[in-house]
């Protein structure tokens, strides 16, 4: 049987409501299916499962809190897998409600050798519902418990009370963004570089490039920010992973969270994973589809807890550059300003070129200076040639 | 003139890409970058919805001509009448 | 256009059958005991040997392996040969030719030669003809692979199996039940070939599949039908073919019903019905809700007196209490 938990969907997180069960007792479940929405401070998420089996027990009711690591469902497993995420989740305190999970075999060893008599299929059934068959009074052929009677047994649905709607509290956000960012500052000492990079090369193949694509099809200068960036990580990796107990854990893969302001107020950067390794095209539509999915409270659990470093983008018309405040645990965090048409020494001459100051905040007790310069440095080439990205 | 019809079609369009904003309460003449906070995501989005909507592909050269809502039916209105 | 539907017994559906395939194939020939001048020992050859010539309609000496030999041998050289073997019990005497020559040769021969032959005989209880003629052995053939064995319960596969027989390139045997010749019923005037493969299901049910084939399929339905007034939906499929089984029908007719019931004349112990039980505890036991139940012939030689022949076959009445005791255990 394998515990499924309240995830911890951020350093910031507590403990979730869980706001909607997507699967119920005896739905078979496959790695990867979302099972359960949970609303954190931070909005509400679509939380995966990682192992395959049948959802055999729910332990958190609809509308009900629980902390993080509390056992929100048991699952019949069916071959073991191996669970994901960026941090083990913590041990669990004892679980809310209702009495272990009955198990279908007949006591062991029952001194009698007496076995419960029960169809496959009513067995099979009896798990799907989770009634215990044991006490039950068989009506099928010599005494056995058939489907029925395993049916008879199951509790009536009784009547759900109504989800919770789905979104966020811009105030119970501003909290999450507050424990985080207070954390960041308090325990890490951040070291700060920016850079200028020269981005005409770059606009120019793009507005090229899209004005040879259709609609559905065209870039954004995001996309190859995310791209040079993701690959100069893989140049500079010291600075793609976490802080673990007073250690850098680097990280291999490379899930880039990417900043998404909301526009009721408040920030979120869910992952876009192996962004290293994906095409222009394959980061366009995870990045559209990220945002899409942010805007209408649709992420996953899984896309909080993955990012290895985070990026943020303030768009064309923002501020000129961005000191950001690094996400705990991560050892990173990138920024890129507006793009400005700005005077620039070009081949010793004056010349008006789109400027993007690229910023890197990096957490001092894992990197130094000279290997944050070496990012900055790796994306500023990067983007000179973005026909390669 | 301005096409109230195709305006409605467009804060619909407008709204699927940004569900959290009141779309019915966007002036016509309101920038939706600047005054509505439309990022370039959105609008990009806000572009696609429009080409498979409204069948008009508009160039990402144009896209300076359609900042609100007004110019954008407008646009519309006339691509429609060149291309009819 | 559908023709309009003629009145007809299942023995004149089986011999419009040979008719159509003598008429349309010059390759195909009929050969067998006394179905020449007698007409055939069930009468369904009466008149083909007038309107077909001896060349066509040959009576052969009362000796089993000969004759199958001979359609064999017919078979392999290219002609069509339909031969008639009076009763299944008969055919132990040829059970040399059938199962270490028909069933083998297209497999011994890398494919080189085919049997297209097709073995015609009658088999079951009912007629008071005693042990040596009325047992159902159709089971032991369905055993051997090679061979694809038949067995037509209604008017339309009656009409259309054989043909379709003949046109297989391995060698078909048909069991024709000899409760059946003389059931009536109506059959469109321009009905034809079917294919063999493949089982029916015959009613629709939600509480059990009865699975059977043959005369019992009959019984069944009738069974099904006063089931029915009791409550009791059972679902009737007939099996058709015994060899290659229907695994699916049977898997998917159980899969809504969560109950079996074979029913078969042939004796239980290694019958064809333990065959099916088994298929269905390896394919549908997690949809069982009860152990899937048997319906056979009782371990004895066919009685001759009605009473006991009655008594040692699956009757409407034995069908619907194995039914009912599957669906209500009291």
């Amino acid at each position: 049987m394998i515990d499924f938990r309240m995830p911890s969907l951020g350093a910031d997180m507590e403990k979730g409501t869980v706001v909607e069960w997507l699967k119920k007792p005896g739905d078979a479940i496959a790695r990867g299916d979302v099972v359960a929405v949970v609303e954190t401070q931070k909005g509400a998420f679509e939380i995966e499962v990682f192992d395959a089996g049948v959802l055999r027990e729910i332990l958190v009711a609809v509308g009900n809190q629980a902390p993080v690591g509390a056992v929100l469902a048991r699952i019949e497993s069916i071959g073991a897998g191996v669970p994901v995420g960026a941090e083990v989740p913590p041990p669990a305190p004892p679980s809310p409600t209702r009495a272990p999970p009955v198990a279908l075999k007949p006591p062991p060893a029952a001194p009698s050798g007496e076995r419960l008599r029960i169809s496959p299929a009513a067995a099979r059934r009896a798990l799907e519902l989770g009634v215990d068959a044991r006490g039950l009074r068989g009506t099928g052929p010599q005494g056995a418990i058939t489907i029925a009677d395993v049916e008879g047994a199951a509790p009536k649905p009784s009547e759900a009370p109504t989800p919770p709607r789905r979104g966020f509290d811009p105030s119970a956000m501003r909290q999450a963004i507050a424990a985080a960012m207070a954390r960041s500052k308090r325990e890490i000492p951040h070291y700060y570089l920016s850079l200028p990079i020269d981005m005409a090369r770059s606009l120019e193949w793009m507005s090229a490039e899209n004005a040879r694509r259709d609609v559905e099809h065209r870039l954004l200068p995001a996309v190859l920010l995310l791209k040079a960036s993701a690959l100069a990580l893989r140049q500079v990796p010291q600075l793609n992973g976490f802080w673990i107990d007073g250690a850098p854990r680097l990280s291999q893969a490379i899930h880039v969270g990417w900043a998404i302001s909301l526009r009721g107020g408040g920030l979120m950067a869910p992952a876009i994973r192996d962004a290293d390794r994906l095409s222009l095209d394959q980061a366009m539509a995870a990045l559209r589809d990220l945002v899409t999915r942010a805007r209408t409270a649709r992420l996953r659990g899984s896309e909080m807890m993955d990012p290895t470093v985070t990026v943020t983008s303030l768009g064309e018309r923002g501020a000129e550059s961005v000191l950001g405040v690094i996400y705990p645990p991560q050892l990173a965090i990138v920024g890129f300003g507006a793009a400005r048409p700005s005077p620039a020494v070009v081949e010793g001459r004056f010349a008006v070129r789109p400027l993007v100051h690229a910023t890197l905040s990096g957490d001092h007790r894992a990197s130094d200076g000279e290997t944050g310069g070496r990012l900055l440095a790796a994306i500023d080439r990067l983007l000179q040639t973005p026909e390669a990205l | 003139m301005t096409d109230t019809r195709l305006i409605g079609r467009l804060r619909q369009i407008l709204s699927d890409v940004a569900p959290e904003l009141d779309v019915a309460a966007i002036p016509d003449e309101a920038d939706l970058r600047n005054d509505i906070g439309i990022d370039s995501m959105d609008f990009l989005n806000f572009v696609i919805g429009i080409s498979k909507q409204l069948s008009v592909a508009i160039p990402e050269a144009d896209y300076g001509k359609i900042t609100t809502l007004a110019k954008c039916a407008d646009y519309i209105g006339r691509s429609k009448t060149v291309a009819g | 256009m559908t023709a309009a539907p003629l009145k007809i017994t299942y023995r004149e559906a089986v011999k419009q059958a040979i008719r159509e395939a003598l008429a349309r194939d010059p390759r195909v020939f009929l050969m067998g005991e006394d179905i020449g001048r007698y007409g055939g020992c069930y009468a369904v050859t009466k008149g083909l040997l007038q309107e077909f010539g001896e060349e066509r309609i040959r009576d052969t000496p009362l000796s089993e392996s000969a004759f199958v030999g001979a359609g064999i041998g017919a078979a392999m050289a290219g002609l069509r040969p339909i031969v008639e073997v009076m009763t299944v019990n008969f055919s132990l005497l040829a059970l040399d030719q059938i199962v270490n020559n028909a069933a083998t040769i297209p497999h011994m021969s890398g494919g080189q030669f085919a049997v297209p032959l097709v073995i015609r005989m009658a088999t079951g209880a009912g007629r008071q003809l005693a042990a040596q003629h009325s047992h159902s052995l159709e089971g032991w053939y369905a055993h051997i692979p090679g061979l694809k064995i038949l067995a037509p319960a209604t008017l339309e596969d009656a009409r259309g199996m054989l043909w379709s027989a003949l046109q297989d390139p391995n060698p078909v045997l048909i069991f024709e039940h000899v409760n059946l010749y003389n059931m009536e019923g109506e059959l469109p005037s321009d009905a034809g070939a079917v294919p063999i493969e493949g089982a029916a299901l015959r009613r629709q049910g939600r509480d059990l599949s009865i699975v059977t084939y043959g005369a019992s399929l009959h019984k069944a339905l009738a069974a099904a039908k006063q089931l029915a007034g009791q409550g009791i939906e059972a679902e009737v499929i007939d099996l058709r073919c015994l060899r290659p089984l229907d695994d699916a029908t049977i898997t998917a007719s159980i899969a809504r019903t969560r109950r079996a019931l074979i029913v078969d004349e042939g004796w239980r112990s290694g019958g064809i019905s333990a065959e099916i039980g088994m298929r269905i505890a390896e394919q549908s036991f997690y949809d069982l809700d009860a152990p899937p139940m048997r319906l056979c012939g009782a371990e004895v030689p066919i009685p001759y007196p009605k009473h006991l022949e009655d008594a040692a076959i699956p009757q409407i009445e034995t069908i619907i209490s194995a039914a009912t005791s599957l669906v209500r255990p009291s």
